[in-house]
């Protein structure tokens, strides 16, 4: 028997891969997991935010009104909103909203083009929107989208799922030990922030489009309004509005395809005047 | 920017580049001294072979504690998520055993040992079951030198 300690080649008990490398690879192992973990977690979140009773909803909302300097409207605009009301009530009658739905419009005063619903049927219009409106087809196409915001519950959808993004992050990162989430529901007088993915943007499309088929028995019209919001955008303050709904010429091209022919009526006396103030020179 | 992300990339940051900086100079000097104790040599045979004169038997002993750093530590607790080769404490383990062997097998040679026979290596973790506790490992490597016995 011969004694000897051969030399062990360098690297034989270790990995000479270099350290950097093993970081990067298990960092996008890492975030993979959590990124699917949050959509997941999400999707569920906004699946149960459906079951929340619409009274629940509006109970959450209550505040969101007084917020608004309602006495601030001129009797203008008080007339006009109004007149949105029963635009948006004869909408609400059209798309067979369940009973308790009842959407409530507020006028908000404001130069920016834009129109969005929130928690508790919500719908919030600024002057800006109606000033850009050239018929009244274009404005019950807005109005019908919004209200089908509020049928398909998008705005707890778009709740659920932010507190439930906001929760998993927080607890993943363990920053913050759940008072971010307290934060966001805390706030949610101030949801004027809730996002909407281009599925439910897609689906209150259509929604105002059987809904303009149902007011006026044609659906001429309804590709203008995104034709407004367009040059809008174009202008040097583009509308939040925009930024998360589907892109604008795709969404034209598709409501022109589905549009059939008929006339297409001026605004409404109230939010003719309306305009008129804000236009004083046509 | 939060401040506990800024803590953390700055002790990520410092744990790679000292990290990364100690263990290759470790490396280096232990191939140096390897090469240079190469003629003493070691077994886990429980006896000698057949010596020719009188020898004495000595135990020698050799430790090592190693601290993981910052990087490392991540590392492996990303590594914990997939399983497989905990890459990152693989060298820190091979440093460990290799400096252990050296330093028992400098003890042997001041001796003037020619041979450390039933060796025995020894890991234990020191950092306890403390949470977030930066751990450290000892490794002890113990054997009998065989030192041929003066004459006269």
């Amino acid at each position: 028997m011969r004694y000897e300690n051969p030399q062990i080649p360098e690297g034989a008990n270790y990995s000479q891969d270099h350290p950097l490398k093993e970081l990067a690879v298990l960092l996008l192992g890492a975030l993979a997991i959590v990124v699917v973990a949050v959509f997941t977690l999400a999707a569920a979140a906004g699946w149960l935010a459906t079951k929340i009773p619409f009274a629940t909803e509006q109970a959450w909302a209550a505040g969101l009104a007084e917020q608004l300097p309602a006495s601030a409207l001129s009797a203008d605009e008080l007339a006009a909103q109004q007149r949105l009301q029963a635009m948006v009530d004869r909408i609400a009658t059209l798309q067979e909203l369940p009973a308790g739905m009842s959407p409530v419009v507020h006028l908000v005063d404001g130069s920016e083009v834009n129109a969005f619903a929130t928690l508790g049927g919500h719908l919030f219009v600024t002057r800006g929107i109606l000033a850009d409106m050239p018929h009244e087809n274009a404005l019950v196409t807005v109005l019908a989208h919004e209200v089908a915001h509020v049928k398909h519950r998008d705005p707890v959808v778009a709740l659920g799922r932010g507190v439930a993004v906001m929760a998993a992050l927080g607890a993943l990162s363990g920053f913050g030990d759940g008072g971010v989430v307290a934060n966001q529901l805390g706030n949610a007088g101030l949801l004027t922030t809730l996002t909407f993915n281009r599925d439910q943007e897609r689906a209150a499309d259509e929604e105002a489009l059987r809904t303009l088929e149902r007011w006026y028995g044609y659906t001429a019209g309804a590709a203008d309004l995104f034709r407004v919001l367009e040059r809008a955008a174009a202008g040097h303050e583009p509308p939040e509005f925009m930024s998360t709904h589907p892109a604008t010429d795709e969404r034209i091209a598709r409501m022109h395809a589905a549009e059939t022919p008929g006339p297409l009526l001026p605004l409404p006396a109230e939010i003719a005047a309306l305009v008129a103030v804000d236009h004083p020179e046509e | 920017m939060n401040v506990d992300l800024v803590v953390f990339l700055a002790l990520l940051s410092a744990g790679y580049v000292f990290g990364r900086y100690n263990e290759r100079k470790h490396f280096r000097s232990i191939q140096e001294r390897e090469q240079a104790m190469r003629e003493l040599l070691v077994f886990s045979e429980r006896l000698p072979p057949p010596q020719p004169g009188a020898v004495e038997c000595t135990l020698v002993v050799g430790s090592c504690v190693v601290a993981f750093d910052y990087f490392k530590s991540f590392v492996a607790g990303l590594r914990n998520l997939f399983g497989g080769r905990v890459t990152s404490y693989e060298t820190l383990m091979d440093r460990a055993r290799r400096e252990a062997l050296l330093r028992m097998k400098q003890e042997a040679a001041e001796l003037g040992a020619t041979m450390i026979v039933n060796v025995k290596i020894e890991t234990s973790s020191i950092s306890g079951e403390a949470a977030n506790a930066t751990g450290s490992v000892e490794v002890m490597a113990y054997g009998t030198a065989i030192v041929p016995r003066q004459r006269g």
